[in-house]
């Protein structure tokens, strides 16, 4: 309790340490993390998960691991996880929860494998390989070796290649395939002098014993001799790793014995059982009573070959090291015959619990396998699903996108092509208004001609012939005589004023036929001026011969003046109008000109100007526009015949 | 000695013809001169009436209205036809046209063509002017109204300077005839036409270019 309480506060005061912390480049996994911590991330507790790791505080470590998942997780940063899981499995393995510890390395695998990162990658397949070979699924082990090898070999990366071809070596060895397992280890030797794995000699001095214990087992005893040999040559071997020391010398006595059984080793055998034992070191004691054992049965001293070997057995049933177990019991039949069968038994059942736990353990493996498989699969399929779902969207913004690109250009077409109609429409009414206006001046032109003839052949000449026949009346009385001569005299000034409407009517009716487009326009400019309560002045000056100028020109200067002063009215807050019609040789001039606002520079020029601007590029004219406070004038040149 | 005479009053209106006939016998009553008068009011009647006539019985005095709707057979369109026609006939016959018209380019070729030996304009007639005129044209032709003489006047006045053509071309285009259309009814290209209108209006010192004025101008000045 009280400890907890401890690590509570030290959390805290870690969490307290001040921003920006260097942290010390033990932690050999990733260059990354090198780098100063601006803040708490994962790789910063991951780290302190690891020095808890290393100091065997498993409290420490789940709380900083946890944390660092959590800040992982919270960063969706795969390659953190990956890290924090690295650190669980190596934690697991630490206590030997080995299916922990796989699932926690298979899981970091995953991950690494997803982010392309091959080396990490393959060094948690050599930490599967090794937990596998740990349960004795050789087969299994093998493959994951093979596979970080494959990942290993086009990164040369000796030292992991090294461990993975010793544990290759180690796991043929247990399968009895010696060549095989020889081979591995010779490639690990290569490797491992190839890398900067440090000391080295205590490395080469185990793989060395490995050998020799590779060529002692396949019976080769002078090759497997001089490997022990050569192993115990690496000086400060003894200084630094006594424990490896007594192994290979105790191997190498082992052997010796083994190839003359009448040597004397009694004596080394039981100095290496000496230091094994001041050191406390039990799997070395196991090795040493054993091989003690079998040196006195031998010797056919069983009491005391029968004292290694319970020594022996009880200290690996002590350690649960079940196989040393098996093999005391070997010893012991052996050594007391009559209680051969007894031992036997035992062997057995100790057998079957062991192939139990195998058992157990590889089943657990296998959900492991079978789950992940699984979730694989499942993964595959939803990436398959989501895969189906992008392209889909994919394939529907595209269709959409297309759609929306065809309906928009049909949509300018079908505006084309309306706008070319009004166009049209407009030229159509046009024409029909001047035939409407034709009309309606011949119609009036008629009437007027027969009021003109009913005036002057009819009124008028019978008004003349009273009168005449009037005037032949004979008065006598004078008075009433002049007052006679007087109506008379009247009579005739009506004639004479019935005569002259009669000739206006017709004389109009001259003019008229011939100068209706300035009536026309006339009529636009008083309908205007109603219509916008705008004064307009309209001179045309010089004249204009109009019979000589096409009806498209007269139709476009029409629309073109309704513009003009439809734009005056909207947009120019104006009270007056200036038009100016002219004609000088093929050109027609127009010049307008209003007392408005003139056109506003944020304002983009209106659709009543591009019209005219149309207008006057169909007509092959110019347009000049000038825009002022003073009002907007438009100077237009139009040749007659365009 | 009463001097009998042959008159033919012809105008479509019968009151008009009352009105000449008061005329008539109004210098009668002076004792001079006996008519006999014959009166019609169409061109067909007046045709007919003709029959009445011979060299024998000659006709002495036509007074004729210039406008009258023409004959059936469209061989007569008006009073000048008639005349025409009356003067082929009787080649002393005297002719008094008595219009409505004060149109300068008409009187004008009415006097080329038929020149007539009275020329009335309706308006200028008084009792007196028309007992006065008959008396004079039977007398002392040529008896011309007030308005015919001012009419002839402007008209003679720019004779010299201005061809029958110009006329002709001046009087068609105050009829609305189009400059195209010109070339069928006058011998005159479309180009010799703009010559003639461009030297017209020199000529009336006219500085523009359309038409118009120029018919302006000179119908102020009598030509049309």
């Amino acid at each position: 309790m009280h400890r907890s309480i401890t690590y509570i506060w030290l959390i805290i005061l870690t969490f307290g340490v001040p921003i920006g912390v260097q942290v010390g480049a033990f932690h050999q996994r990733s260059a990354q993390q090198q780098q100063t911590y601006p803040q708490p991330t994962a790789a910063y507790f991951s780290e302190k998960a690891m020095r808890a790791l290393k100091q065997k505080d498993s409290l420490k470590f789940r709380c900083y691991n946890t944390q660092a998942m959590h800040l992982a997780i919270l960063a969706k940063d795969s390659l953190a996880i990956a890290d924090v899981l690295w650190n669980n499995g190596a934690f697991y393995l630490n206590y030997k929860k080995y299916d922990s510890a796989y699932f926690q390395y298979q899981r970091s695998q995953h991950l690494y494998q997803k982010l392309q990162h091959h080396y990490y990658e393959a060094k948690m397949l050599y930490n599967m390989a090794y937990i596998k070979s740990k349960i004795r699924d050789y087969a299994g082990s093998e493959y994951l070796a093979y596979r970080a090898i494959s990942k290993l070999e086009p990164l040369q990366k000796h030292k992991t290649l090294y461990h993975c071809f010793n544990l290759l070596g180690v796991i043929y060895e247990e399968m009895g395939q010696y060549t095989q397992a020889l081979q591995c280890l010779q490639q690990a030797k290569k490797h491992l002098k190839a890398s900067s794995l440090a000391p080295q000699y205590r490395y080469l001095a185990g793989l060395e014993n490995n050998l020799g214990i590779l060529y002692q087992k396949s019976n080769r005893l002078p090759k497997a001799i001089e490997y022990f040999q050569r192993a115990l040559r690496h000086d400060r071997l003894i200084k630094k790793h006594l424990i490896l020391y007594i192994k290979i010398n105790d191997n190498l006595l082992y052997t010796q014995w083994l190839q003359n059984k009448d040597s004397a080793i009694q004596k080394p055998l039981e100095h290496m059982l000496f230091l094994r034992d001041s050191l406390n070191h039990q799997p070395g004691q196991i090795t040493s009573h054993l091989h003690l054992a079998q040196y006195f049965l031998y010797h056919a001293d069983t009491l005391q070959a029968q004292g290694h070997a319970k020594h022996a057995l009880r200290l690996a049933q002590a350690t649960t090291l079940n196989r040393e177990v098996l093999r005391a019991y070997q010893l012991l039949s052996a050594i007391e015959p009559a209680r051969a069968s007894a031992y036997f038994k035992n062997y057995a059942s100790v057998q079957a619990q062991l192939a139990k736990q195998e058992r157990k353990v590889k089943n657990n493996f296998a959900q492991i396998q079978y789950e992940t498989e699984t979730f694989i699969a499942q993964n595959k399929k939803l990436t398959d699903q989501n895969g189906y779902l992008w392209s889909g969207i994919a394939a529907s913004t595209v269709i959409v996108g297309l759609g929306y690109a065809i309906n928009r250009q049909r949509q300018k077409n079908k505006k084309l092509y309306y706008e070319n109609e009004t166009h049209k429409a407009q030229e159509k009414i046009h024409r029909l208004q001047l035939a409407k206006m034709k009309d309606w001046n011949r119609a009036k032109n008629q009437e007027r001609q027969r009021i003109a003839a009913d005036l002057h052949d009819g009124i008028l000449s019978k008004l003349f012939g009273l009168r005449l026949q009037w005037g032949f009346l004979s008065i006598p009385n004078s008075e009433v005589h002049n007052l006679h001569q007087q109506h008379l005299s009247t009579l005739q000034a009506i004639e004479k004023e019935i005569k002259a409407v009669s000739y206006d009517l017709q004389s109009e009716i001259l003019q008229e036929h011939k100068w209706s487009f300035p009536q026309l326009l006339q009529q636009l400019i008083t309908t205007k001026e109603d219509t916008y309560r705008l004064s307009i002045v309209l001179t045309i000056h010089p004249p204009i011969e109009w019979t000589n100028i096409s009806s498209t020109v007269k139709m476009n200067l029409y629309r073109i003046l309704e513009e003009a002063l439809k734009n005056a009215y909207q947009h120019a807050q104006c009270t007056g109008v200036r038009i100016q019609l002219s004609q000088q040789h093929e050109q027609l001039f127009l010049n307008f000109q209003d007392n408005g606002v003139g056109l506003q520079s944020n304002e983009q020029q209106g659709l009543g100007l591009q019209n005219i601007k149309s207008r006057v590029q169909q007509l092959q004219g110019e347009l000049a526009i000038h825009s002022s406070e003073a009002g907007l004038h438009l100077h237009l040149q139009i040749p007659i015949n365009s | 000695m009463k001097t009998s005479l042959h008159i033919f009053l012809v105008d479509d209106h019968p009151l008009i013809t009352a009105g000449y006939q008061q005329s008539f016998q109004a210098i009668e009553a002076a004792g001079q001169y006996h008519f006999q008068i014959t009166t019609a009011h169409s061109l067909d009647e007046a045709v007919h009436q003709l029959q009445r006539f011979s060299p024998q019985k000659p006709l002495a005095l036509l007074l004729v209205d210039l406008k009258m709707p023409p004959t059936h057979d469209h061989a007569l369109h008006s009073g000048e036809d008639l005349a025409l026609l009356i003067k082929d006939q009787f080649p002393e016959v005297k002719i008094i046209i008595a219009t409505t018209y004060n149109n300068n380019y008409r009187i004008h070729n009415l006097v080329q063509t038929l020149n007539p030996d009275g020329f009335l304009v309706k308006n200028d007639i008084t009792p007196e002017l028309i007992q006065e005129a008959i008396i004079e044209v039977i007398q002392n032709p040529p008896f011309y109204s007030k308005s015919i003489i001012r009419s002839l006047r402007k008209y003679v006045a720019n004779d010299f300077k201005i061809d029958k053509l110009d006329r002709d071309l001046l009087y068609h285009l105050s009829l609305g005839t189009k400059t195209k259309d010109l070339t069928h009814t006058l011998p005159l290209s479309i180009a010799a036409i703009e010559r003639r209108k461009k030297k017209l209006k020199e000529l009336f010192a006219i500085d523009s270019n359309t038409d118009k004025d120029l018919l302006e101008t000179a119908k102020e000045l009598g030509f049309i």
